[in-house]
C-alpha cells in the first residue's frame, strides 16, 4: 500500500469511531465539547503519521503536490471531514446550535461579519468601571501616542536589524501590539468593535464617524507605503543605460515581518485610536 | 448650497432634566424606557448630543409632554 493510502486508511479508520460512536454515543448534543474533541480527533492521525513517518520523512502527493507528512495528513483530514462533519450536524439538527457558538454578532446582523466583540461583552464594558484608569483624558492620549510610537518603534526595529540574534525581539513587537489592542479597546468600551445591535443611536453615530476617520488614516498609511516602494523602485533603477525595468526588492525576514505587523497593527487598532481621538477632541472644544 | 458643518449647526436646547426630575426618574431608569446607555441620557440633558426624532417622541412619550416642550433650536447660544 502507498504511504498515500495508509494515511487516508487511518484517518477514515479515525471518523468512523469518532462519528459512528463517540460523538453520538459519548458528547451528544454538547457542541462546545464536540469543537474540542474535535482537535483531539485530529490530533489522532497526525500523531500516527509522526510515528510513521517523522524519521524517513518520505514525500507524499497530494494531486500535483508533494508535501510532507504533517501537512498532508492535515489537508487530507480536512478534506475528508468537513462534509462528513456537516452531513453530522445537519442529521443531527446540531448546525444552528454549533455555528451560534462561533457567531460573535447576532444572526443576521448587518456587521456579522466585521464584529469583533458580543453584544453581551460590549453591554458588560459599558457597565464596567474597573477599567476606567484607561478612560481619563491623559490616559487616552496616552494610549494614542504610545501605541503609534511603539507600532512605528517595532517596525523600524525589524527593518534595520536584519537577520541576526536581534531578530527574536520582534516577538516582543508582536506581543505589544496586542498589549496596546486590548488597552484600546477597553478604554473605548469595545464600542468600534461592537455590532449595532449592542449600541444605541449615539454610540452608533460615534462608532460610524470613527470608521470614517480610520479609514481616512489607514488610506493614508497605504498611500505611504505603496508611494515608497514606487521611490524606492525608481531609484534603485535610476542608472545610466538602465531600460527601466532592472530592480529587485530582497527583503529580510523580519522586513517582511515589519511590513506586515505595520499593516496588521494598525488594522486592528485604527477603529479605537480614531474613537479615543475624536473624544479628545470633543473634550478639547467643550473645555 | 451646502449644509453647514456640524460644529456650526444649532445646538438643541431641552428641559429632559427637569422633566426627569418632575417623574421621579434617575438617568437609568428614563434610558432603559426609551432604550438607550444610561450616558446618552446625560449627553443630551447637557446638550452635547441632539437626539434623532424617533428617540425625541420615546423621550416625550415617558416625560408625558410634547416633544416642542422638551425640545427646541437654541439659537440664542449658536448667535
Amino acid at each position: 500500500m502507498s504511504n498515500e493510502l495508509l494515511v487516508i486508511f487511518y484517518i477514515l479508520a479515525t471518523l468512523a469511531v469518532a462519528y459512528l460512536w463517540f460523538y453520538p454515543k459519548v458528547i451528544g448534543e454538547n457542541v462546545k465539547l464536540m469543537a474540542w474533541m474535535d482537535i483531539l480527533v485530529t490530533g489522532i492521525p497526525l500523531a500516527i503519521s509522526a510515528l510513521l513517518f517523522w524519521e524517513s520523512n518520505p514525500p507524499l502527493r497530494l494531486l500535483f503536490f508533494d508535501l510532507n507528512w504533517f501537512f498532508f495528513t492535515l489537508i487530507a483530514m480536512f478534506a475528508i471531514e468537513l462534509p462528513i462533519f456537516l452531513l453530522y450536524l445537519r442529521a443531527r439538527g446540531l448546525s444552528e446550535k454549533y455555528w451560534a457558538m462561533f457567531r460573535i454578532a447576532p444572526k443576521g446582523s448587518p456587521d456579522a461579519a466585521w464584529a469583533s466583540a458580543s453584544v453581551e461583552s460590549v453591554e458588560r464594558q459599558l457597565n464596567d468601571t474597573r477599567w476606567d484608569g484607561l478612560r481619563t483624558r491623559g490616559a487616552k492620549t496616552f494610549l494614542l501616542v504610545g501605541s503609534n510610537i511603539m507600532i512605528l518603534f517595532g517596525t523600524g526595529f525589524l527593518v534595520l536589524v536584519g537577520d541576526n540574534q536581534w531578530t527574536s525581539y520582534g516577538l516582543i513587537h508582536i506581543l505589544l501590539i496586542f498589549v496596546f489592542w486590548f488597552l484600546l479597546r477597553q478604554s473605548v468600551r469595545l464600542v468600534a468593535d461592537a455590532p449595532e445591535e449592542a449600541l444605541d443611536e449615539m454610540m452608533l453615530e460615534l462608532r460610524n464617524r470613527s470608521y470614517v476617520v480610520a479609514f481616512r488614516w489607514l488610506t493614508t498609511l497605504v498611500a505611504l507605503g505603496v508611494t515608497a516602494l514606487m521611490i524606492f523602485a525608481v531609484i534603485s533603477d535610476f542608472q545610466p543605460g538602465s531600460d527601466g525595468f532592472n530592480y529587485a526588492l530582497n527583503p529580510t525576514w523580519p522586513q517582511v515581518q515589519a511590513v506586515f505587523w505595520l499593516y496588521f497593527a494598525y488594522i486592528l487598532m485604527l477603529p479605537s485610536m480614531a474613537l479615543i481621538s475624536l473624544g479628545l477632541k470633543r473634550e478639547r472644544k467643550k473645555s | 448650497m451646502g449644509r453647514k458643518p456640524k460644529s456650526e449647526e444649532e445646538r438643541v436646547a431641552n428641559r429632559v432634566e427637569d422633566l426627569r426630575a418632575r417623574n421621579n426618574l434617575s438617568r437609568q431608569e428614563l434610558a432603559e424606557q426609551v432604550g438607550v446607555h444610561y450616558q446618552t441620557i446625560g449627553y443630551i440633558e447637557r446638550g452635547e448630543y441632539s437626539p434623532s426624532l424617533v428617540l425625541a417622541l420615546r423621550i416625550a412619550s415617558v416625560l408625558g409632554a410634547s416633544v416642542e416642550e422638551i425640545f427646541w433650536l437654541d439659537e440664542e447660544n449658536n448667535e
